[in-house]
């Protein structure tokens, strides 16, 4: 029964006009933000004379899927339910012999596969279009860039689901749209505002360079003297790199409260084999090796271990909210 | 044997009793209509009914299957067209049946054939093709019948079955309805309009404000209300001037200069012939008046609120 549920979600949806419309504006915004960082790399990579490697294009694209990418999600699922309703199908579906958590998850389902759709499309359309411009495309980027179209994947469901949430929430369509929106631009916007005032307030006021070391310099030094001027400067760079370190660190946590960073960030590590944790980078005043080595996609996967449990812990808390939902709601 | 068992079936919204210590008994194999104005409960006993929703207080039965515990169980049983339901504008009225044949794992040419008879039996085979968005209000109110007989049900649970429908539609579905219950099927239908009730139901139920006001067969109903109320009309040949009445009465009233109303907790007949004929005057006619259905709805419904 969840399967003839889903089969007709799934027909209903790569069927109706406004996933053709949404899909369409989808893969045009894609395709726009690969033209785009293209032309802008074309004019000094000709003059090096290399071809730009997939991750250096794919960044523009991250940025326009994870936005463009979750409105369309978000569009695809709000009337999930409220539609239902409002077309009074549902007492007339629930009138014969099916239970609650197989309509939802029937529909769940429908969705999921319509997005699984979407995404490899999108995958095939963007390994086409990234081979065509001339970057430089071989198995391992090939390989990469499907494992990054399996976590666009996850981060459309995701939205799909929170749509469905606050339709079997909501007692119309026009509600459940109006608070999905309202939510997605909270958890994509809120986080990243409110993420450097908290570090701030974490990390207390940044360490200033000592006064004397900068002013107490002078031609007849003493060796004393010299240590001194060192250990201040080292001091100095202790507390700036645990400021630094404590600072990023909360950044680092609250934004991947959001599951845009989240994506954006996972994007970093599967895309580019160079990207690992930016530890080193960031928290430190003078990072020991700026040289960033080639590394594995389960190596990549395991820098963005802690990014990816939050976008699968947030795909699991919706589903539950769409189907608590629906399961609980008294149809009259 | 009774097919519908209520027990003190209760439904509050928000402290609001909508549904209240409901006792209702269907005989199997009857046309039962349940009558009352609009918003007085008669879509949420449905829903009790079938599971839909969950009693605050009591229990209900279908087939002998507890409702609470297994609405899933009196779903596969039962058949239900609800008021207003809608049916998938983008499907055909055929894609419509095949998809809910699909919830009683039909195999699939039986699922056609009985989808194709159904169409059939509801006049909807020349238009089995079409998608649904295009059809009219009486045509969606028939598709829907055809879907609550998909699973050719013991029970069927008709939410407002006219709704909407034309005269023609109107006797049509009376029509299916009698064919129904020719088929041995129990039809539980609800609506607010009495002579529909009246036309083809065996039993009536009249609900108001949630309570069950009446249950019975038309006569049943008749007899019980008119126990203690008896309304008694003579007619003389000679004009009336009287000022009393000697015969046990509770109230009586003039109509024109010959006729007499009379209403009196018991049969009086005799003894008003009598009197009256004392009087000097010649009875012409005396009758028991028998009240109709309208009547007794409106009393109940209306003046003894």
């Amino acid at each position: 029964m969840i399967g003839a549920i889903a089969v007709k979600e799934f027909r209903d949806y790569m069927t109706s006009r406004r996933f053709l419309i949404l899909f369409g504006f989808l893969l045009l915004i894609t395709l726009l933000a690969l033209a785009q960082v293209k032309t802008g790399m074309m004019s000094w990579m000709t003059e090096e004379g290399e071809s730009p490697e997939v991750y250096e294009v794919m960044w523009g694209v991250t940025h326009y899927l994870s936005l463009v990418g979750g409105i369309f999600a978000l569009a695809l699922g709000f009337d999930a339910i409220t539609r239902e309703r409002e077309d009074r199908t549902l007492k007339v579906l629930m009138g014969h012999p099916v239970y609650r958590d197989q309509i939802i998850l029937g529909k769940l389902i429908g969705g999921a596969m319509t997005l699984a759709v979407a995404a490899f499309i999108t995958f095939l359309v963007v390994l086409g279009t990234l081979m065509w411009m001339g970057v430089s495309v071989d198995g391992t980027s090939t390989i990469r860039l499907a494992v990054y179209f399996v976590f666009a994947y996850l981060y459309l469901l995701l939205f799909f689901a929170i749509a469905v949430a606050f339709s079997a929430h909501s007692k119309s369509s026009g509600n459940a749209l109006m608070y999905a929106l309202i939510f997605f631009l909270a958890i994509t916007i809120v986080f990243d505002a409110i993420a450097p005032i908290v570090a701030n307030h974490v990390a207390g006021p940044q360490p200033q360079p000592p006064q004397e070391a900068l002013t107490g310099y002078h031609e007849n030094m003493t060796l004393e003297e010299m240590e001194e001027m060192e250990k201040l400067w080292k001091e100095y760079e202790e507390q700036a790199n645990e400021w630094s370190k404590k600072y990023f660190e909360t950044v680092e946590t609250i934004t991947s409260l959001s599951p845009t960073s989240d994506f954006e960030q996972i994007s970093q590590y599967v895309l580019n084999p160079h990207a690992r944790s930016w530890d080193e980078a960031v928290y430190y005043v003078n990072p020991e090796n700026p040289e960033e080595p080639e590394y594995s996609l389960t190596e990549s996967l395991s820098f963005a271990k802690k990014e990816i449990i939050f976008l699968l812990a947030y795909l699991i808390v919706s589903f539950v909210a769409a189907y608590l939902g629906f399961v609980r709601a008294e149809i009259r | 044997m009774n097919i519908i068992e209520t027990e003190n079936l209760t439904k509050a919204y928000d402290g609001a009793v909508v549904v209240d210590h409901l006792n209702l008994s269907v005989k199997k194999g009857t046309v039962y209509g349940f009558l009352g104005p609009n918003g007085a409960g008669k879509t949420t006993t449905i829903l009790l009914l079938l599971g839909f929703i969950q009693p605050t207080e009591g229990k209900a039965y279908v087939a002998g299957i507890d409702v609470q515990e297994k609405p899933v169980e009196v779903k596969r049983i039962s058949g239900f067209m609800p008021a207003e339901g809608g049916l998938y504008p983008n499907m055909t009225a055929f894609d419509n049946l095949m998809y809910f044949s699909k919830f009683y794992r039909i195999p699939k040419k039986e699922a056609e054939k009985r989808a194709k008879e159904l169409l059939e039996l509801v006049g909807l085979k020349e238009v089995a093709d079409k998608k649904v968005g295009e059809f009219s209000t009486g045509m969606k109110q028939r598709l829907l019948l055809a879907q609550a007989l998909l699973n050719d049900p013991e029970v069927l649970f008709l939410d407002e079955p006219t709704n909407g429908l034309d005269p023609h539609g109107v006797i049509e579905m009376r029509e299916l309805i009698r064919e129904l219950k020719k088929d041995g099927k129990t039809v539980f239908f609800s609506s607010h309009i009495l002579p529909e009730v009246e036309e083809v139901s065996d039993e009536i139920g009249i609900i108001s404000k949630g309570k069950l006001l009446a249950s019975g067969s038309q006569e049943e109903i008749k007899r019980r209300f008119i126990e203690g109320r008896f309304i008694i009309t003579v007619e003389t040949k000679q004009p009336l001037k009287i000022s009393g009445l000697s015969t046990e009465v509770t109230e009586w009233r003039k109509e024109g200069t010959n006729r007499l109303w009379v209403y009196a907790s018991r049969d009086v007949r005799e003894e008003l012939i009598k009197e009256l004929t004392g009087m000097g005057y010649t009875v012409t006619d005396i009758h028991l008046h028998e009240p109709t259905l309208e009547e007794i709805f409106l009393e109940l419904v209306y003046r003894r609120e």
